[in-house]
């Protein structure tokens, strides 16, 4: 038991850092499956993400706010601006959507970078508290699983999957397009703040460089590559695209090279996604008769 | 007795392009009347604007008093104003019974959904066989058929139909027209945009031909039918 004890205590002090980023970027995977399960490719979480990270450790470091709060306004702050920007940009549709709210990721990231009196600038912001544990990332992807469970199977989620799959017949069937799509905008902003909070009381220190591009791509990719269709998806999918890098590193200098390749043959071999309950069935249905 | 949608002065533009020029026309409470036409004379979107789906660039739409030029989509089915789209607007990757109750989703009265859940098997009953099939694989009459239905979920006062013939063998078209007319026999009234005029003039109590965004001749389904310019233009006689 001991030697377990020991064990674990020297697995956990590697490995907690990696962990507790698998919660993490299983919640940034989830805030953007909300707006593609109403069909809005909308690529501004990682900006979200951002607002969130910087408005709780502002909290947290020039206030002295308890945890808790720190992280409600870290979910408020990016959902006041999501509900800001949602409603001119959410009338775009298709790539024009996307570029929009690229383009606001950008703006987003200057803005930090030129803020220098509260946000550090450039230099980001170092000394951030280390309140996140383990089981508050755990709570965080529980209650966050929980309430879009039930979303989903609310009257609410039958109006994102009808808009998702026809807008038109879904505004005929007395829809509300817009209000929907906001919901949808703003709930994921608010996750993905919760998200970025998190990180940056568990990393120490935050930049804007990681609320960028690559940012906002990578979490759009957990999303795609887990599947969609289900709540389970997007979570399986940043598992993957989190640990799949570090199981590499043995490759060494061909590591990056060997996730690219495993990326592209999922994408061909699973378009539907890693977790797509109907292709399982078509598999190991034929195998059992 | 004034109309139950009454329509006036209705323009709809795309970009430079005048679709709709300015008409008129009232759909009377229990009747079925019909706007008829060639490809790209503005049926189309005549319906599109009146469910608020396309903006109106002029004109005013009143439906049992209620000003509905400006109102939203949603809110305008709301009202009980409830439309069949083209091409059938079927919600394919979801099964039959989904879409139906998708149909229902802003009424709040559930047995009197069950009650009109059961009323729709009953019209269809090729439907009731397919409950939890995926609506993609239905046929295209049957999709039609459950785009109708999905339609009278919503418990409308005006049913809007745009082209319900497209792309259907002959014997389905009949099919759906003596739907049709038996949901009028209800107390249902219909507006129903078509380009098979013969059949839709056949059952309509009131008719409209509209070319090229403006209407040309109004009258009762029958005048109608055996109106000279008609008979030329549509029906090849």
């Amino acid at each position: 038991m001991d030697a377990f004890l020991v064990w674990f205590d020297d697995f956990w002090a590697v490995y907690s850092n990696l962990i507790l980023t698998l919660g993490i970027n299983a919640l940034l995977a989830l805030s953007i499956w909300l707006t593609l399960a109403c069909g809005v490719l909308a690529l501004a979480n990682a900006a979200f993400m951002g607002i969130g990270a910087y408005a709780g450790a502002l909290a947290t470091m020039n206030y002295d706010s308890p945890f808790a709060l720190s992280l409600a306004a870290a979910m408020a702050a990016p959902s006041l601006v999501a509900l800001a920007i949602g409603l001119p940009v959410l009338r775009l549709g298709g790539v024009y959507l996307a570029m929009a709210t690229l383009g606001f990721g950008e703006v987003v990231r200057i803005v930090i970078l030129n803020t220098d009196s509260i946000t550090g600038g450039a230099l980001g912001l170092n000394g951030i508290p280390q309140y996140t544990q383990w089981w508050h990332v755990l709570l965080a992807l529980a209650i966050v699983v929980f309430v879009l469970a039930r979303l989903q199977r609310s009257r609410t989620g039958r109006a994102f999957e009808a808009i998702k799959v026809d807008e038109t017949a879904a505004s005929l069937m007395g829809v509300d397009i817009r209000a929907h799509k906001l919901l949808a905008f703003v709930l994921g902003a608010a996750i993905a703040g919760l998200a970025g909070a998190l990180n940056a009381h568990l990393t120490f220190f935050i930049g804007p460089q990681e609320y960028g591009f690559d940012r906002g791509v990578e979490i759009l990719t957990m999303a795609i590559l887990g599947g969609i269709g289900s709540l389970i998806g997007p979570i399986i999918g940043a598992f993957f695209l989190t640990l799949l890098p570090e199981v590499l590193r043995g490759l060494a200098d061909f590591r990056l090279i060997v996730n690219g390749f495993i990326l592209v043959a999922v994408v061909l071999f699973l378009p539907n996604g890693l977790w797509d309950p109907a292709r399982f069935r078509h598999w190991f249905g034929r195998r059992r008769s | 007795m004034g109309a139950l949608l009454d329509v006036s002065g209705l323009k709809v533009n795309f970009g430079h392009v005048e679709a709709v020029k300015g008409i008129d026309f009232a759909l009377n409470e229990g009747e079925i009347t019909t706007l008829v036409g060639a490809n790209g004379a503005g049926k189309s979107t005549t319906l599109l604007a009146l469910s608020g789906l396309v903006r109106k660039a002029g004109g005013k739409a009143v439906f049992a008093g209620h000003d509905i030029t400006r109102l939203p989509s949603h809110r305008i089915v709301q009202l009980g104003l409830s439309q069949v789209a083209e091409g059938r607007a079927i919600l394919t990757r979801l099964t039959v019974r989904e879409n139906l109750e998708l149909g229902a989703y802003l009424r709040k009265d559930s047995t009197a959904v069950a009650a009109d859940f059961a009323h729709v098997l009953d019209l269809f009953p090729r439907l009731s066989e397919r409950l939890d099939g995926l609506a993609g694989n239905l046929s295209g009459g049957e999709q039609q058929m459950l785009a109708i239905g999905r339609a009278l979920m919503a418990r409308p006062r005006v049913l809007l139909l745009d082209e319900p013939s497209m792309g259907l063998a002959p014997l389905i078209v009949q099919e759906i027209f003596r739907i049709l007319r038996t949901l009028n026999e209800e107390g249902l009234t219909i507006f129903l945009v078509e380009q098979n005029v013969r059949q839709a003039l056949r059952i309509a109590h009131r008719a409209y031909v509209i070319e090229t965004g403006e209407i040309v001749l109004q009258g009762t389904g029958e005048e109608l039918l055996d109106h000279p310019r008609v008979l030329e233009a549509y029906l090849g006689i």
